[in-house]
């Protein structure tokens, strides 16, 4: 863990989308911090409200799909939830900066690479147009993309999905951010390129010295690089934990769950026969903007009882900042105990 | 400049495109070489008049009930029709994509404001309001330029919205916005250029609409009486129609060359600048 005070600090982050049938809520009171230096991972299923919850931070949702209804985004002793726009605009980019899940569609198709990096630098650092050109051609550089000199002239089209990436982040860190805000950042890439962009981006960590916000839903990536993670489920965070403790005991039915569902490369290596087919947890999240009661997982949960469908489970803290939020949590030291729950899962 | 080459060759390869550039251009230059292709005065009674198309090789067009030179007319006539098409739709094209774009972008309530402003001019029958504007301000070539900019913008302001509302929507957009750029440079560095090949196919396609519009004018004596415009020819010509049609005839194919030729051009261009087509 590493010490200070956190960088980024989300308290009670609620947001909603506009719908015909009213408003939404993507996001339900969320708390979540990144510390210096620190790389923290948020997973969940597709539609938990990750990625809502990366966008509210920098109010990158339009005004008129929806907007932040409660909460604050500490940043910089700046509150980012109610900032005006103008201040806003000097974080974005400039503080933080984001990259996207498809590179291929987060690059504007009709203007070179060189182009884009360079308006981002000259934008916020007010170099001028020489001085900008070399500076973008030691960002690509810096992001390993070989012969930079050439691909500054080139269009996103030219480029692989890797490359791309590759300019997403230099574009990222033209002006040196103190937080990344990584979207899905290797799901559009191959597996090769993934573990590449992966090392690129915890390499790079170290070199500008930032945080990293990292949405994912992929638990192998989230072992890799994070220091700490949050697992989110329909809009809000079910458990929070220091890394090595969430994958050795997690506490929370779900997040048990979905360890459960990760393939095991070794247990199949017998042949064919005696695989055994993935566990997979049943049912389905419940939809967006339906009022849930108690605990969202309960209608899922293997061990749900009267009490979660009933009441919103609390929050039980434990040492070393893990949080987790159930009624029937398993006990922090007990791998034995989650053994025996995964048995019922 | 290396995306240049590849279009251009698209678009030469479309044979009916070429063929309507190669009539654009010859349209164009005969317009800017009339005073030395013909007699410097229009107006000007230069023979007997009834002179009928090749009876006498130095009026090739032959002459109207006046003795005009309607070679003369003709090509002076294209000074005005391709003038008034261009500047009438630069402006149609200035005010309607800025309006377009304006609403699209912020949407809401100014969005709301825009295109009721939009409506309102589109609820009157386009050419009567023209022809309400002509009569008001008087006919002249300014006053034509102004009224057939003040129909033809409404319809360019919603083709722009529509493009920057879904334009709006990418990725790139969104990865603008989060490196801090502002909202004007978000719409002329990221949306506009996106949103181009459909808004320059319909402003080629307004220049062609704008030509008809001035000649429709001219032609019901709303014309700048002090210009000789293709649609005046046309007008002049209506009364002698039974005993000389070719009066009516010359202007009328020039007309309908030009317009012809913009429209092949605007389909070209569609074509070329299509994605479908250019991922080829």
């Amino acid at each position: 863990m590493t010490g200070g005070d956190p960088i980024l600090d989300i308290r009670g982050l609620a947001t909603e989308f506009h719908t015909s049938r009213g408003p939404v809520r993507a996001v339900d009171g969320i708390d979540l911090s990144v510390g210096p230096g620190e790389t923290v991972a948020l997973v969940g299923e597709s539609g938990c409200g990750k990625t809502t919850t990366a966008f509210s931070v920098l109010r990158l949702i339009p005004r008129h799909r929806g907007r932040v209804v409660a909460g604050e985004i500490r940043f910089d002793r700046l509150d980012l939830a109610t900032l005006d726009e103008r201040s806003l605009r000097r974080i974005r980019g400039n503080r933080i900066a984001m990259i996207f899940q498809d590179p291929a569609s987060a690059l504007n198709p009709l203007m070179t690479v060189g182009a884009q990096i360079a308006e981002a630098v000259r934008l916020h650092r007010g170099l001028g147009r020489a001085a900008a050109r070399a500076e973008t051609e030691a960002l690509l550089r810096a992001v390993r993309i070989p012969e930079p000199r050439r691909r500054l002239d080139e269009f996103p089209h030219q480029l692989s999905g890797g490359m791309r990436q590759r300019v997403m982040i230099a574009l990222a860190l033209s002006c040196r951010p103190r937080l990344l805000i990584a979207d899905e950042p290797t799901t559009a890439l191959d597996v090769t390129v993934q573990a590449q962009i992966l090392a690129l981006i915890e390499e790079l960590k170290q070199e500008f010295g930032m945080s990293v916000l990292l949405i994912t839903h992929d638990l192998a990536v989230v072992a890799e690089v994070a220091d700490r993670v949050a697992v989110m489920y329909a809009g809000r965070k079910v458990e929070e934990a220091p890394v090595s403790r969430l994958f050795a005991a997690p506490r929370h039915p779900y997040t048990r769950a979905l360890l459960a569902s990760i393939p095991d490369p070794d247990a199949d290596t017998g042949g064919g026969a005696a695989a055994q087919p993935l566990p997979e947890i049943p049912g389905r999240v419940q939809p967006a903007g339906s009022r849930i009661e108690g605990c969202a997982f309960a209608e899922r949960c293997a061990i749900a009882a009267d009490i979660c469908r009933q009441a919103a489970p609390p929050e039980a803290l434990s040492g070393d900042g893990a949080a987790v939020f159930c009624h029937h949590a398993a006990p922090e030291d007990a791998g034995q105990i989650a053994a025996a729950v995964e048995g019922r899962l | 400049m290396a995306e240049a080459d590849p279009f251009l060759k698209r678009f030469g390869r479309n044979r009916p495109a070429a063929i309507g550039a190669v009539l654009l251009l010859a349209v164009t230059a005969g317009g800017l070489l009339a005073p030395m292709l013909s007699a410097p005065d229009p107006w000007a009674m230069v023979a007997r008049p009834f002179l009928w198309p090749g009876s006498d090789p130095r009026f090739p067009l032959g002459t109207d009930m006046l003795g005009r030179d309607l070679l003369a007319g003709i090509l002076h006539g294209a000074r005005v029709s391709l003038l008034v098409g261009l500047i009438a739709t630069a402006a149609a094209a200035f005010v309607g994509i800025s309006i377009g774009a304006l609403a699209g972008y912020y949407g809401g309530r100014i969005d709301n404001l825009l295109m009721r402003l939009t409506e309102l001019f589109q609820i009157v029958p386009p050419f009567i309001l023209a022809v309400v504007l002509v009569v008001i301000l008087e006919p002249s070539v300014g006053t034509i330029i102004l009224a057939i900019a003040a129909i033809s913008w409404p319809q360019l302001a919603r083709l722009t919205r529509a493009e920057v509302l879904s334009i709006r929507e990418r990725e790139y957009v969104e990865a603008a916005v989060s490196v801090g750029m502002s909202d004007r440079r978000i719409i002329f560095r990221e949306i506009l250029p996106n949103a181009a090949p459909p808004l320059l196919v319909s402003t080629s396609l307004a220049v062609a609409t704008s030509i008809l519009l001035e000649s429709s004018l001219s032609f019901l004596g709303l014309g700048d009486p002090n210009v000789m415009s293709w649609g005046t020819m046309v007008g002049a010509g209506r009364e002698v129609l039974r005993s000389a049609w070719y009066v009516c005839a010359v202007p009328g194919v020039a007309i309908l060359v030009t317009v012809l030729a913009i429209n092949l051009v605007g389909e070209g261009l569609n074509d070329a600048l299509d994605p479908k087509r250019r991922r080829r």
